[in-house]
């Protein structure tokens, strides 16, 4: 928990980092595709009502990611693609967000929406216990490799039996 | 759960706020002759020129949808 904290503090850009580029060369310091809110409104409904993107999200709910943290994550990124400003992108969270909900409703997926109070128990998060079990996993399996690689080892040294070998 | 700032979190607590908190259509009460003689028609139609009230509006579309499925 400890390192998370100092992982956290550190996991941030250096000051000054977004000066170091030419004014006008990112997709957001252009104007927006989407100028609207029923623009990006379309356009977020085109892209989710898509097959593709039905099944990757669901994989993701069942993974018990909250859904406002994935809204906030596509609208970041398209903010940062420049399809649309800042303000487009909060003013149509909710909305994205009660659609996801309504999406999983209808696939009848148990999804953690984010709204919910945070939980200050010590019970550990599925996601953590995953990542704790897939390390484990890897573990094993890379014991298993070094006990094979050492039994072989063992049965390729064969004891010299001619005239000249060394006696024990 | 990440313990950054979530703005698409802030933002749907603040609109269910404002869908919540959103004033019922009244009569006017007001009937003498000094009385202001405008309607309020104007004031209790949403102003569909705001994108908030355009973003409530489908908002509440998929809400209702949504409680329809869930049965409540």
């Amino acid at each position: 928990m400890a390192l998370e904290d100092v992982t956290s503090m550190f996991d941030a850009p250096i000051p000054g980092q977004s000066l170091t580029f030419e004014l006008g060369s990112r997709p957001w310091q252009q104007s927006p595709q989407m100028a609207t809110v029923d623009d990006t409104i379309e356009y977020y409904m085109e892209r989710m009502t898509t097959d593709e993107f039905m099944n990757q999200l669901m994989d993701v709910l069942e993974l018990d990611v909250p859904i406002t943290s994935i809204v906030n994550t596509m609208q970041l990124n398209s903010v940062m693609e420049g399809v649309h400003s800042v303000d487009v992108g909060v003013l149509v969270s909710p909305l994205l967000i009660e659609m996801i909900m309504y999406m999983a409703d209808m696939a009848k997926v148990e999804y953690v929406s984010g709204l919910e109070k945070p939980d200050t128990s010590d019970k550990l998060a599925p996601t953590k216990v995953a990542k704790m079990m897939n390390k484990f996993k890897q573990e094993v399996e890379d014991i298993d490799v070094e006990k094979e690689i050492s039994v072989e080892e063992k049965e390729e040294i064969e004891e010299p039996k001619g005239l000249m070998a060394r006696r024990k | 759960m990440s313990r950054q700032f979530n703005s698409s979190l802030a933002s749907y607590n603040k609109l269910i706020d404002m869908v919540n908190k959103k004033p019922k259509k009244q009569p006017m009460k007001n009937t003498g002759l000094l009385s202001s003689s405008r309607t309020k028609s104007t004031d209790d139609k949403e102003d569909m020129s705001q994108p908030i009230n355009r973003i409530i509006k489908h908002f509440n579309a998929v809400k209702n949808k949504r409680s329809e499925l869930n049965g409540s």
